[in-house]
């Protein structure tokens, strides 16, 4: 494996908002799930909850909402067009799911902190695989810190209850250096030991944030993946920019958009977030073609450069191209339009967050508004009453606070409504209208990260069987058979099935232990799923089914028993729906050798199978078949010797006859099913003129040819 | 690492400095996108932000 070769992924979890008043948001994500189970091709994951795509990805709830997570990409370009492929798939189930609810439309948004009060948080969590033998924590740690510069989403502090603008929302909520837990304590560096993958560790990062700019993302997972690389390299990136406090300074850079703000060094001293970047890039260029560092190193570096040169020229200069920029400029617009500046905003954060904890204290949920603070049955009254004197010693006044709220609360959605996904978006709004300038450098030729390739071809497969198969990151999983596609190597996937055993290295999922723990398989049951699968046009899994179903009863019973040419007819007609006529010509041919007397309503069927799939290539001498089916029906009752079902269930196969036969010749097959499926009331098969025409025929007479 | 790099980052930066004032092609650039934002707020905003930010309230942590 090349040394320098990357794996890299990214978990998005979005925020799903329905109309005012709407279910549940719970109710409302779950339905949006089971949209998503119907509509996408898919296997389910370890616990059946999640579903692996055919992107290679996975799709599942977490908590109370969606998060998708790209498959592994080997470059950034790859992970941008992975993470924008995942947004439009999101759009699209929303769109769907919202109009068949016929309750308006769902909304999906690429948002990073909850601001209606609750103080939760999205998170969107950066995975890098790693062969480094020591911690990373100290390489890393001065970049996630620093990198906020480019990396942030900008918006606002969802802890102060005030109206505090930060670089990075989601800072406020790390509160470690280093950890292992994902939703409280969070870390900088999150130390997770879950590494799927046998040759490969994982960093795991809670620091990220869901952006909208293609630059910020691409920037993002370049950087941090040409650190990870010096990392490896043992050129220990981090040591001359260590930071006395790593959360600190975070803090410290994040709520400062002139970029010039200061956090004391390890080795003395004081650092901006700008000369710890400009460090790490030194180091990224000066081994650019290094044997550890990726191909595209010098793209990155030279984006890179870029954007630390812009920032220094103040945040206007990356307004176009960076999320918080961005965001800050056009709040800051809108602060100026509805008559309030911006600077004043910071002046009113400390009343407005003491209102907003007094309300918290209160039990109330609901948003901060004029009227809850100032209104008749306000249960803040004693709050406003204490803070008088201060607001009369800042020079203001409580009218001026109403314009202010009412301007938070727009800023707080405007912040939501930023990174929704489509029309309505603010973000797609301005790219749409060309003001934006968030492009990255032409991607270079890649090829996919094997196993990821390996995964998305096999869900594409196997999609419609979900009962049989299941998909983790490292394998594919036959249940059934108790095989599974090693995919434990991310570099070196396996092309075939083996069977699995306890001493293997790859774990399987619970699913899979709990199927091979199961019984025999039934065939009757796999034949039962087959017609399912037939009937939603999934033609590829049906046959699998089938003929597995097959080999298994084949070695149960009897060569003489009824089910053989039954579950043969079955196959010939998966194979007629899939326009493999002679393969299907040959299986039906079979049945009929296979149909020991005495004959029965598996023999109509087998005949009516003979009669379309003639037609259907364009034969016209099916008139001795015809004559048999006569001859069957023509007999006392039509018995059932195989146990097979009274009804004969195949309206697709007739809609796909109807569209391809003349409508003579479709109706006469459709004649014939009603026929079979109620003898008693013959369904005026005379009326067609082939049938009148067909003499009645031997059932023992040979069939010519296949 | 050098002294010379230690010399680099080892400077103070004063805090709380104001940012430099942009050139006229960045100013141009930044009012380009604030007109045209001003119309995609316009047509983003709900007119009821609390209630928008209520149906959008997280039920549970990440």
């Amino acid at each position: 494996m090349n040394a320098a070769a990357r794996i890299l992924g990214v978990e998005t979890e979005y925020a799903v908002v329905g109309r005012d008043g709407d279910l549940d948001p719970l109710e409302l994500v779950e339905g949006l799930m089971r949209h998503a189970r119907r509509r996408l091709a898919h296997l389910p994951d370890e616990l059946g909850r999640g579903l692996f795509l055919a992107s290679g990805g996975r799709l599942y709830l977490d908590c109370a909402h969606p998060e998708m997570t790209t498959p592994e990409c080997g470059d950034p370009w790859s992970l941008v067009r992975e993470i924008r492929a995942g947004e439009r798939t999101m759009l699209q189930l929303a769109d769907e799911w919202g109009a068949r609810r016929r309750r308006g439309r769902v909304l999906v948004l690429r948002t990073n902190v909850d601001l209606s009060g609750s103080q939760s948080t999205w998170g969107t969590h950066e995975n890098y695989g790693h062969r480094a033998a020591a911690c990373l924590a100290p390489a890393i740690v001065p970049h996630l810190v620093s990198r906020v510069v480019f990396t942030g989403a900008g918006g606002f502090d969802n802890l102060s209850h005030g109206i505090d603008f930060t670089l990075s929302p989601r800072t406020p909520h790390l509160v470690r250096e280093i950890s292992s837990d994902s939703t409280g304590r969070r870390g900088i560096f999150h130390d997770k030991q879950e590494h799927l993958a046998r040759t490969h560790r994982r960093l795991h990062l809670l620091c990220g944030e869901s952006l909208c700019s293609d630059l910020a993302l691409w920037l993002r997972t370049g950087t941090t993946a040409l650190v990870v690389a010096l990392a490896e390299g043992g050129v220990q990136p981090g040591a001359a920019v260590a930071l006395r406090d790593p959360v600190a300074a975070m803090r410290r850079f994040a709520s400062d958009s002139t970029c010039r703000a200061t956090a004391p060094a390890a080795h003395g001293g004081a650092l901006t977030a700008l000369d710890i970047q400009r460090h790490y890039l030194a180091l990224a260029e000066g081994h650019v073609g290094a044997r550890f560092m990726p191909s595209w190193s010098a793209d990155v570096c030279r984006a890179w450069r870029d954007v630390l040169d812009r920032l220094a020229r103040g945040s206007e200069a990356v307004a176009t191209r960076l999320d918080w920029a961005t965001k800050l400029g056009i709040f800051r617009a809108h602060a100026r339009r509805r008559g309030v500046a911006w600077e004043t905003l910071a002046a009113w954060s400390p009343i407005v967050a003491h209102l907003g904890a007094a309300l918290v204290r209160e039990r109330r949920k609901e948003p901060l508004t004029a009227p809850l603070v100032f209104g008749p049955a306000s249960p803040l009254e004693a709050d406003v009453a204490r803070l008088e004197p201060i607001v009369a010693g800042m020079g203001r006044s409580w009218e001026e606070l109403e314009a202010v709220l009412a301007l938070r609360l727009e800023l707080f959605e405007l912040d939501a409504r930023f990174g929704q996904l489509g029309d309505g978006g603010i973000f797609a709004e301005l790219d749409a209208a060309g003001v934006l300038d968030h492009g990255v450098a032409p991607a270079p030729d890649a090829s996919p990260i094997p196993r990821a390739a390996r995964r998305a071809a096999l869900v594409r497969e196997l999609a419609g069987e979900s009962a049989r198969y299941s998909c983790t990151w490292s394998g594919v999983w036959d249940s059934e058979t108790g095989r599974y596609v090693d995919l434990g190597d991310p570099f070196e996937a396996q092309r075939d099935w083996t069977v699995w055993t306890p001493n293997d290295d790859s774990p399987p999922p619970e699913r899979f232990l709990r199927g091979r723990a199961r019984s025999a398989v039934d065939p009757i049951a796999l034949s039962n799923r087959a017609l399912e699968l037939r009937k939603r046009h999934q033609l590829p899994q049906a046959e699998r089914a089938l003929r597995r179903a097959i080999a298994l009863e084949d070695a149960q019973v009897p060569a003489a028993s009824p089910k053989r040419p039954h579950r043969r007819n079955n196959l010939a007609l998966v194979l007629l729906r899939a326009e493999k006529l002679d393969e299907a010509r040959a299986v039906n041919a079979e049945a009929w050798r296979l149909k020991a007397p005495p004959h029965d309503v598996t023999s109509g069927r087998i005949l009516f199978t003979r009669v379309a799939l003639l037609l259907l290539a364009g034969e016209r001498a099916v008139r001795s078949y015809l004559g048999q089916l006569k001859t069957l029906l023509a007999s006392s009752a039509l018995a059932c010797h195989g146990d097979v079902t009274a009804t004969w269930d195949v309206p697709d196969v007739l809609a796909f006859l109807a569209e391809r036969l003349a409508p003579d010749e479709a109706g006469l097959l459709a004649a014939i099913v009603e026929t079979l499926n109620a003898p008693a009331e013959a369904a005026g098969l005379e009326a067609h003129a082939r049938w009148a025409a067909a003499d009645a025929t031997p059932l023992a007479a040979p069939w010519p040819g296949p | 690492m050098s002294t010379r790099e230690r010399s680099r980052l080892d400077r103070e930066t004063p805090p709380g400095a104001v940012p430099p004032t942009p050139d006229a092609e960045t100013r141009r650039t930044a009012e380009r996108l604030f007109d045209e934002a001003e119309q995609a707020i316009a047509r983003a905003l709900s007119g009821d932000s609390a209630a928008f930010l209520m149906a959008a309230r997280q039920t549970s942590a990440e």
